[in-house]
C-alpha cells in the first residue's frame, strides 16, 4: 500500500469511518466554494475616512512610516525627502509594473532608477502594494508580471505605494480581488501581508528591526494614482 | 547534554536546571515578554473568545473530514505545478527531502524555523549527505552554532543571554574575519544579517514549515517576523515545504480565523510582519521566485493520534502560549524535557511520540494548575490529556510501586465512607499536634520530598466534613 493510501486509511480508521460517500463529498466541495461567514473584528469596519486614519495608526503602530501625497509629484518630492533623511543615496530598484512608469520620470530629478527583480546590492526597493488592510495597517503585496517579491525583501529600506482607495478593512477584503467569480480564490504564487519593517526579538526577547528583510519601511500613500 | 540524554532525565535537569543562574535570568523574560504583551493584544480585540470558539471548531470540522481535505490540497498543488509527498514517518520525510536536493544538484540549503524538521532530525540527514544546511532564523542560526536544540518552540534561544551569543559569534565569525566582541543585541543582529546575506544569494533549495495549508487554494501559509521565510521561498530555485497533516484548514476566510489568534497568542503582536500564502512554482510571467514547488506532507502516527483520546491535541496551532505561562516550564525551561516539543503540549505529545515509559516524568510533572488550557486559543484540554497519560501509566503499572500502593489504599477508602472519615480525622489531628500550634510543619513523615524545601501547611484539627456538619451546612 502507498504512504498515501496507507495514511487515507489510517485517517478513516481514526474517524471510526469509511471513504466519504458521494453526497458528503459533494457537500464539502461546495462549502469549499462558498466558504461559512467568518467573523471580521469590527476594528477592520468603518467608513473610507476611518479606515484610512486607522490604517495609518496601525502601520505606525507596527514600525512602519506612512506620508500622505495628494499626487505624483508630491510623491516624487516625499520619496527624495525620505532618500535624504535616511541618508540613503538616490538609486531606487523597483517593480517593472507599467504601473509606476510614472515613477521613472523621476530620472529627470536627478534619481537613478533600475527596474526589476532585487539585486543583493541595491539599498532601497519600491513596490505597489495591491490593497492596505486598516485593521493591523498590513499591506498585501503579490508576485505576478511586473511585481518581484524580492524588492520586499531583499534591500534595507522598502518604500510601498499604496494607492489610497486600495485601502479596506480586513485581510479577507484585500484577498478579494483573487477571487475569480464566486467565492474561490486563485492565488497568485505568493500573496504576502506585509506589517512594519522586518524584526526579531529572539534576543533577550527585545525587539529589534531590520532582521533579514528590511529595516525601514515606508509606506506613501497616493490620493490620486495616474 | 549528553547524546543520550532523554525525558526519562527530567527530575535530574530540572534539578540542574533550577540550579543555572544564567537559565534562571533569561527565564525571569518571560512575563515582560509574552505574558503582558499576550494580555494587552487581547484587550485590543473584543471579538477574541468569538474567534477562539470559530477557530476551534474550524479545525474540529477539519479533522472531522481530513482526509477529504487533504485530497482537495493535494489537487490544487498539482495543478499549480507543485508535488505533494506523503510521508508515513521521518525516515520517508527525510528521504522525500533527500531525494529533491539531490535531484535539483543543490549545495547549500536554505532553512527557515520549523519544528516538524525539528521532530524528524532533518538537518543531520541532509548535513550527512554532505549539504550545507544554513539555519536563517536568527534563533535557530544560533542554535546551530552553539549545536544545541531549541529550548521553545517559538523562541528557539530563550534560555540564551545576549554574553552567551556574543561568546558563539566571537568563536564562529572568525572565518569571515570578525574579531570583535560585540555588546548590545543590535551588533549581533547586524552581524547574524551580513553573514547570512551571502548564504540567502548562494542558497539553492529553501526549507520551510507551514503555520497553516490551505485547502481552496493549495497554498502554505508561512508567518515570521524577521522575513527569512520568504527569502528562502523567493531566491533558491527549489522551495520544500514540511508540514504535518494537522496543519489543514479548508478556505482562506477560515485561515484569518486562526492567524488572528496565532500571533497575539504567540508573542502578543495583532499579526506578525509578514503572513505569506505560497503555492506551486514561478510561474510564466512571474519575475521571481524557485522554479519547483514540492510539499513534504508527514503523518508521523497523527492519523492514528485521531481515533486516540489525544485529538484534541490535533488542534494544536504551536503558538507556544502554554509554555509561556507554564509556572513549570518558567522555572526549569524547555531543555529539562529533553524532547523537540517542551512545556505543557510537549507533556503531551513526547509520550505519544516516544512512548510513555519514556516520558512519563513530563505528565507527572504538572500541578494540573490549568493556566495552559485558560491560555489556548484552540481550547485544548491540556490538563485532561496529562490526566489521561497518568492513567496510562498506572495501567500499565509503569508508576512507582510505592505510588500505586498509595493511590489503592486511598481508592479503598474513598469507596469506604467510614472509613475516610475515620482515617481523615486521625490525620487532621496527627497534623495538627505536628505543627504544635504553629500552623505549618517543617519535618513531614514520608514527606521529606516537601519538607526539605518548605514547610507543609497544617490544618486547624478537624476534617472538612466534621466543620461542614458542626456549622450544619
Amino acid at each position: 500500500m502507498s504512504a498515501r493510501d496507507e495514511i487515507l486509511r489510517q485517517i478513516r480508521a481514526g474517524l471510526k469511518r469509511g471513504a466519504l460517500g458521494a453526497e458528503a463529498q459533494r457537500a464539502l466541495a461546495a462549502r469549499l466554494a462558498a466558504p461559512p461567514q467568518t467573523i471580521v473584528p469590527a476594528r477592520a469596519r468603518g467608513n473610507e475616512t476611518e479606515l484610512f486614519a486607522r490604517f495609518c495608526e496601525m502601520a505606525k503602530r507596527a514600525g512602519a512610516t506612512v506620508s500622505a501625497c495628494e499626487d505624483t509629484g508630491e510623491l516624487g518630492r516625499e520619496i527624495a525627502r525620505f532618500l535624504g533623511q535616511e541618508s540613503l543615496p538616490r538609486v531606487i530598484r523597483m517593480a517593472p509594473e507599467a504601473g509606476l512608469d510614472f515613477i521613472a520620470l523621476l530620472k529627470q530629478t536627478g534619481f537613478s532608477i533600475l527596474r526589476g527583480a532585487a539585486e543583493p546590492s541595491d539599498r532601497v526597493g519600491l513596490s505597489r502594494a495591491l490593497a492596505g488592510a486598516a485593521e493591523t495597517g498590513s499591506l498585501m503585496l503579490a508576485s505576478g508580471e511586473g511585481h518581484p517579491m524580492s524588492l520586499a525583501f531583499l534591500p534595507e529600506v522598502h518604500i510601498a505605494v499604496l494607492p489610497r482607495i486600495r485601502i479596506v478593512g480586513c485581510y479577507e477584503e484585500a484577498m478579494a480581488q483573487f477571487r475569480s467569480g464566486g467565492m474561490t480564490h486563485a492565488l497568485p504564487r505568493a500573496v504576502t501581508f506585509v506589517t512594519g519593517p522586518s524584526r526579531s526579538a529572539d534576543i533577550e526577547q527585545k525587539i529589534q528591526f531590520g532582521a533579514h528583510g528590511p529595516r525601514r519601511l515606508h509606506i506613501c500613500v497616493l490620493e490620486k494614482m495616474p | 547534554m549528553s547524546a543520550a540524554a532523554g525525558p526519562r532525565d527530567f527530575p535530574a535537569a530540572a534539578k540542574r536546571a533550577l540550579g543555572d543562574a544564567a537559565l534562571q535570568q533569561a527565564l525571569g523574560n518571560i512575563p515582560a515578554g509574552f505574558q503582558e504583551k499576550r494580555k494587552n493584544a487581547i484587550a485590543r480585540l473584543p471579538e477574541w473568545d468569538a474567534l477562539v470558539d470559530a477557530a476551534t471548531g474550524i479545525k474540529n470540522h477539519t479533522l472531522e473530514h481530513l482526509d477529504f481535505y487533504l485530497e482537495a490540497f493535494e489537487a490544487k498543488v498539482a495543478a499549480q505545478g507543485g508535488q505533494v509527498h506523503w510521508c508515513r514517518d521521518g525516515g520517508e520525510a527525510r528521504a522525500a527531502v533527500l531525494a529533491i536536493c539531490r535531484g535539483a544538484k543543490a549545495k547549500r540549503v536554505l532553512k527557515s524555523k520549523s519544528m516538524i524538521a525539528e521532530e524528524i532530525a532533518l538537518n543531520a540527514a541532509l548535513e550527512e549527505d554532505g549539504l550545507d544546511v544554513v539555519e536563517t532564523d536568527l534563533g535557530e542560526y544560533v542554535l546551530q552554532l552553539r549545536a544545541e536544540a531549541p529550548s521553545h518552540i517559538i523562541a528557539p534561544i530563550i534560555h540564551l543571554n545576549r554574553d552567551q551569543i556574543a561568546d558563539s559569534f566571537l568563536e564562529a565569525h572568525k572565518k569571515y574575519g570578525k574579531s570583535k566582541r560585540l555588546d548590545s543585541a543590535r551588533e549581533l543582529l547586524n552581524e547574524a544579517r551580513e553573514i547570512l546575506r551571502e548564504k540567502f544569494i548562494t542558497g539553492d533549495v529553501g526549507v520551510t514549515g507551514a503555520n497553516l495549508l490551505v485547502a481552496e487554494t493549495g497554498s502554505a501559509v508561512i508567518v515570521t517576523n524577521e522575513g527569512n521565510a520568504d527569502l528562502a521561498v523567493t531566491l533558491p530555485r527549489v522551495h520544500i515545504v514540511i508540514a504535518s497533516i494537522e496543519k489543514l484548514v479548508p478556505t482562506v476566510p477560515e485561515a484569518w480565523t486562526i492567524l488572528r489568534l496565532l500571533a497575539r497568542s504567540a508573542t502578543g503582536q495583532d499579526i506578525t510582519a509578514y503572513t505569506t500564502f505560497v503555492g506551486g512554482p514561478r510561474r510564466a510571467s512571474d519575475t521571481d521566485g524557485p522554479g519547483a514547488f514540492h510539499v513534504v506532507l508527514l503523518d508521523n502516527r497523527r492519523a492514528e493520534m485521531l481515533g486516540s483520546g489525544f485529538r484534541d491535541m490535533l488542534r494544536c496551532i504551536r503558538c507556544a502560549a502554554c509554555m509561556n505561562h507554564c509556572p513549570v516550564y518558567a522555572a526549569v525551561g524547555g531543555h529539562a524535557y529533553n524532547s523537540v516539543y517542551p512545556g505543557p503540549m510537549g507533556a503531551v505529545l513526547t509520550p505519544w511520540f516516544g512512548g510513555i515509559g519514556n516520558a512519563a516524568h513530563l505528565p507527572n510533572a504538572s500541578t494540573l494548575c490549568g493556566r495552559c488550557e485558560d491560555v489556548c486559543p484552540m481550547r485544548i484540554p491540556i490538563p485532561k490529556m496529562l490526566r489521561l497519560w497518568r492513567e496510562k501509566e498506572d495501567a500499565a503499572k509503569l508508576s512507582s510501586r510505592r505510588g500505586r500502593i498509595a493511590l489503592g489504599l486511598w481508592a479503598w477508602a474513598a469507596k469506604h465512607p467510614f472509613a475516610y472519615r475515620l482515617g481523615a480525622r486521625i490525620a487532621a489531628r496527627a497534623l495538627r499536634r505536628l505543627s504544635g500550634g504553629r500552623g505549618r510543619i517543617a519535618r513531614l513523615p514520608f514527606g521529606s520530598a516537601w519538607t526539605d524545601s518548605r514547610d507543609f501547611p497544617a490544618g486547624q484539627g478537624d476534617t472538612f466534613q466534621g466543620l461542614y456538619a458542626r456549622r450544619g451546612r
